[in-house]
């Protein structure tokens, strides 16, 4: 029970880090790119700089994690995952080894997977945060055995088992969001080296296998150095 | 003799091991942070002997409530429950010779969390029928999950009604229980009236034990 206790307020705590970071990302891309605020360009601009290259390590990161934590709960923990639990399971474990490939590949369509994942799976998340906080949205009875709406463990009156991975997803998202989903794929031939500063600051993931990269989507781009932001900015 | 040491220049960090570094920290910190937190607020609470009691069952038991159509159970005799209350005096359901409502109850089932404090405010206001016994059932008790023990959380809720503990499912069983919470109505014969799953609003309630107290018509 105290092992329970302990692993519970870890997560608890990863979670609420995984929120301000996804708060963090949203609200400096929201300030950049609906307000138009120069402060928040500067700041997303940076953040693209600095994040994007790890961005979706991380975001493997983030769905391991999670995966561990899943798993802890259910096979260490005892709790037993209901229907919508399988549901998110069956987007969030996949998702670590989609990120891996998109981390790998460097290819754009395996970031628009891996961001079609964590939004479906978020989806049900959110729902099945919803039924455990308004339990006749599902039905009006327990079943006997494993109820979606049983509350497995409550933390600071809003962190629950959906609510973690309500959190993963939305942190896999956001750092998605930060590398973008057009970058160019990469041309398989390899780079010579004068490239290798420019691949340091365009939106590809770094210590991914070299090859080389076209400078940016937009060749009238003022700055080829963060070609997506650029790109929805103007 | 003075030598001017050169201090060499600090490598800048690489900044892609930078992030990195910082999410193991923040990890790191979560961890012991959750040991620390974990350690403080140790109490553990045993759960009470009432919680472990097991009740004897006697009689046939009933088939399972069937989500659609008749229910038929309604005029079969109601396996009688003995077994023990909070308070450790001997408890029955159905109630001997009186017309009884049976409520199984699941410590951990949201509904069931919720029914409660209505059905208390419910007898409170006196709405419960002279001559009709109200009995509630704890039952598919489990250590693991939450709001464990039930007779902690009864007592929170200010029950006064008798409660019979079921600590190994067999009455839930004998009476074909297919949700939580589990109404039963039994007439004075001990014979099923009806028998009806989910939360019930206070006017639901009124149909239930008027239904008991009436039996089969």
């Amino acid at each position: 029970v105290r092992d329970t206790d302990l692993a519970i307020t870890f997560f608890t705590l990863l979670t609420l880090l995984a929120n301000a970071a996804t708060l963090g990302i949203a609200g400096t891309a929201g300030a950049a790119r609906l307000i138009g605020w120069p402060g928040a360009r500067r700041a997303w601009a940076r953040l693209h700089r600095e994040v994007a290259g790890s961005a979706v390590g991380l975001a493997w990161l983030v769905a391991a994690v999670a995966m561990s934590g899943s798993l802890w709960f259910s096979e260490v923990a005892g709790f037993t995952p209901c229907r919508l639990c399988w549901a998110q399971r069956a987007f969030m474990y996949p998702l670590v080894a989609v990120l891996a490939v998109a981390g790998l590949t460097r290819r754009p369509a395996w970031r628009v997977l891996a961001l079609a994942m964590a939004t479906v799976g978020a989806v049900i998340a959110v729902y099945h945060v919803l039924v455990e906080r308004f339990p006749t949205l599902e039905s009006s009875t327990c079943d006997p055995t494993n109820p979606c709406s049983l509350v497995w463990f409550e933390r600071l009156g809003f962190v629950t088992l959906p609510y973690m991975a309500l959190s993963g997803f939305a942190l896999i998202g956001a750092l998605l969001l930060t590398v973008g989903l057009r970058a160019p794929a990469p041309t398989g031939v390899d780079a010579d080296d004068d490239h290798e500063v420019a691949d340091r600051d365009t939106d590809r993931p770094r210590g991914a296998r070299p090859s080389r990269p076209s400078p940016s989507p937009t060749p009238s781009d003022a700055s080829p150095a963060i070609p997506v932001l650029e790109e929805n900015l103007s | 003799m003075t030598t001017k040491t050169r201090v060499p220049r600090a490598e800048p960090l690489n900044r892609a091991a930078t992030l990195p570094m910082l999410v193991l920290a923040a990890v790191v910190v979560a961890a012991l942070a959750a040991l620390v937190v974990t350690l403080v607020n140790d109490d553990e609470s045993a759960a009470t002997n009432f919680d472990a009691d097991l009740a004897a069952v006697a009689g046939n038991p009933l088939v399972a409530l069937p989500g659609t159509g008749a229910d038929p159970a309604v005029g079969q005799k109601a396996p009688v429950v003995r077994g023990h209350g909070l308070t450790g005096k001997p408890v029955n359901a159905p109630v001997t010779g009186k017309p009884t409502v049976v409520l199984f109850l699941a410590h951990w089932c949201p509904h069931c969390q919720r029914e409660v404090p209505v059905v208390q405010r419910y007898v409170d206001a006196g709405r419960v029928p002279r001559g009709v016994g109200l009995v509630a059932v704890a039952t598919a008790m489990d250590p693991a999950k939450p709001n464990y023990p039930p007779s902690t959380w009864l007592e929170r809720e200010g029950w006064t009604s008798p409660v019979l503990a079921d600590g190994n499912g067999e009455a839930a069983t004998a009476y074909g229980l297919p949700a939580f919470p589990y109404w039963v109505a039994v007439d004075a014969d001990g014979r099923v009236v009806e028998r009806r799953t989910g939360e019930l609003t206070p006017d639901q309630m009124d149909d239930l034990f008027a239904a008991a107290r009436a039996g089969r018509r």
